[in-house]
């Protein structure tokens, strides 16, 4: 469980966060929602204790964050950044970074790193891809390999900032499910979403982030109802039945259509 | 014959070495394929602070060596912290960064030459590069910093391969990022200023000799990258100056020359081959 606590946070001279606190609880899918500039990525980076707060803690398991080793914060949360560059490695390569807090200098991989790669590997389903370089698996692939290097890293509390971005619709799907099944392993997941309908339907619980504070954390279901997308994010959330399982679904327009 | 020769192709060893292991380092951190010890300032910081301390110091070897790591070490801070205002430095500005204060060390090196028109052949031989003043002395004072920018470059293999994925990432995984670069240009600094001093501007060394290692290795992980291009470029070097010495004999043009006439043919024909690679897959 990771926690923020009253975390206001920015760069020089501008303040992106405000005043914020919320969980992430173990064992759900957080989902983080908002427009472009609310602050989500900024909160990911002060939640995986990259950017220090002007004020205010982060709490991992109940203990502060801010006061340990990088080495140390990086057993507690993993963190995918959005913006990668696609290095000349190999997929076993990668994997083997994400060991780092788990080695003393200088680094040299022994038989349990080798093991820890060769499960996460396995764990996402890509342990044929060892030996491969990365510019050669595709999108998708490339995506499992980077999760297994977070697995790797062995951290309960793991952050992505829309992982979902350059991958087609059923890669999407695939790399939810394995979120998912994360999960149920007992690890906290928050994910930076974009799409609103998969954020609803797929997270257990969605915050709303507008202009560094936290709007709105709860049910995706209890959000659209609430009238507060429409409020901050722009979009006016439209219900339907799901015939197969009688739950709600969610579609999105934007708030220009509905006035024609 | 073996006091002769011997400093000459021992220096020809380290100096190579070093450039190719500095290129190869620069290459990874600043994640360009294109960087090499020149880039960043480091070959004319060098050269200027060897010619300030042959002025000053005429009969001081020594001098020279320290000189010229001093210099590189100048170069390299003043590029990283004027690229790195604003908390964040990318490897773009610092490569800008470089080249800006490379012309300005170049033209501080011209003004001095230009003043003290006696130092004019030092000046060319420097920037042609060759090893005609290879003695035993300098080879021992340049032998330290270059021990010590190699050992460290090693040791830390594995922490410079995480850097290639990117400083975020680096961070997620657990890296003290500032601190490692530093260590990296520490390192590269020492070692272009223990090569410069030995034997001038032969900065293309650092930037093929890494691309060879790899294209012939297959690989860029730095924890074989790095030995790779240290073999590389001592072979590439020895064998010019080898050539240099012998070709025209009992002429001798300078290394620099003949590494470029060998060195280009063999890396266009790298590049070449990774096309075709490139293309059939």
């Amino acid at each position: 469980m990771l926690c923020l606590k009253n975390v206001s946070a920015g760069y020089a001279g501008r303040l992106v966060l405000r005043d914020l606190s919320l969980c992430i609880p173990d064992g759900l899918v957080t989902g983080i929602v908002g427009r472009n500039g609310c602050g989500k990525s900024t909160l990911l980076r002060v939640a995986a204790g990259q950017l220090r707060p002007m004020s205010g803690t982060v709490y991992a398991n109940g203990v502060s964050l801010l006061a340990r080793t990088p080495r140390a914060i990086a057993r507690e949360v993993a963190l995918l950044p959005q913006e990668r560059n696609i290095p000349a490695m190999t997929a076993g390569m990668l994997v083997m970074c994400g060991r780092y807090a788990h080695m003393r200098f200088p680094h040299i991989p022994g038989k349990k790193e080798e093991l820890a790669v060769q499960k996460a590997l396995a764990h996402m389903g890509v342990e044929d891809f060892y030996d491969r370089e990365l510019r050669q698996l595709s999108g998708g692939e490339r995506q499992r390999v980077y999760l297994a290097m977070l697995l790797a890293q062995e951290a309960p509390v793991l952050l992505l900032d829309e992982p979902g971005v350059y991958l087609d619709l059923p890669a999407q799907y695939e790399l939810l499910t394995l979120l998912r099944g994360l999960c149920l392993e007992g690890k906290a997941v928050a994910v930076v979403m974009h799409d609103l309908t998969q954020a609803v339907s797929f997270c257990d619980q969605v915050i709303l982030l507008h202009e560094g504070e936290v709007k709105y954390a709860g049910a995706g279901n209890d959000l659209c109802e609430s009238g507060l997308l429409s409020l901050y994010m722009q979009v006016l959330p439209h219900k339907m039945l799901d015939p197969n399982n009688g739950k709600n679904i969610y579609y999105f327009t934007g708030l220009e259509n509905q006035s024609e | 014959m073996i006091y002769v020769r011997l400093p000459r192709v021992l220096s020809a060893v380290l100096a190579g070495g070093a450039l190719a292991c500095a290129g190869a380092l620069l290459q990874c951190m600043l994640g360009n394929r294109l960087a090499s010890p020149g880039i960043i300032g480091v070959n004319a910081g060098s050269g200027l602070f060897s010619l300030l301390a042959i002025l000053m110091f005429p009969a001081s070897t020594a001098m020279a060596a320290w000189g010229a790591f001093i210099e590189a070490l100048v170069a390299m801070v003043l590029v990283f912290v004027i690229s790195g205002t604003g908390g964040i430095s990318t490897p773009g500005r610092v490569i800008l960064t470089g080249v800006a204060v490379s012309s300005l060390f170049t033209a501080l090196l011209d003004t001095v030459v230009v003043l003290r028109p006696d130092l004019q052949m030092d000046r060319l031989a420097f920037s042609l590069g060759g090893f005609a003043g290879a003695d035993m002395p300098s080879l021992l004072s340049a032998l330290p910093f270059f021990c010590i920018g190699l050992v460290g470059s090693l040791v830390f293999g594995y922490d410079w391969n995480l850097l290639v994925l990117g400083d975020e990432i680096a961070m997620g995984l657990g890296m003290r990022v500032p601190r490692i670069r530093f260590f990296g240009m520490l390192f590269a600094a020492m070692l272009a200023g223990s090569a410069v001093s030995l034997c001038g501007l032969l900065g293309f060394v650092g930037l093929i000799a890494p691309h060879m290692a790899a294209g012939l290795l297959g690989t860029r992980d730095m924890r074989s990258l790095l030995p790779g291009s240290l073999l590389f470029g001592a072979m590439l070097t020895v064998v010019c100056e080898l050539l240099a010495r012998s070709m025209f004999s009992p002429y001798e043009i300078p290394v620099g020359i003949v590494l470029s006439y060998i060195g280009v043919p063999f890396f266009l024909f790298l590049l070449y081959r990774r096309g075709i690679r490139a293309g059939g897959e």
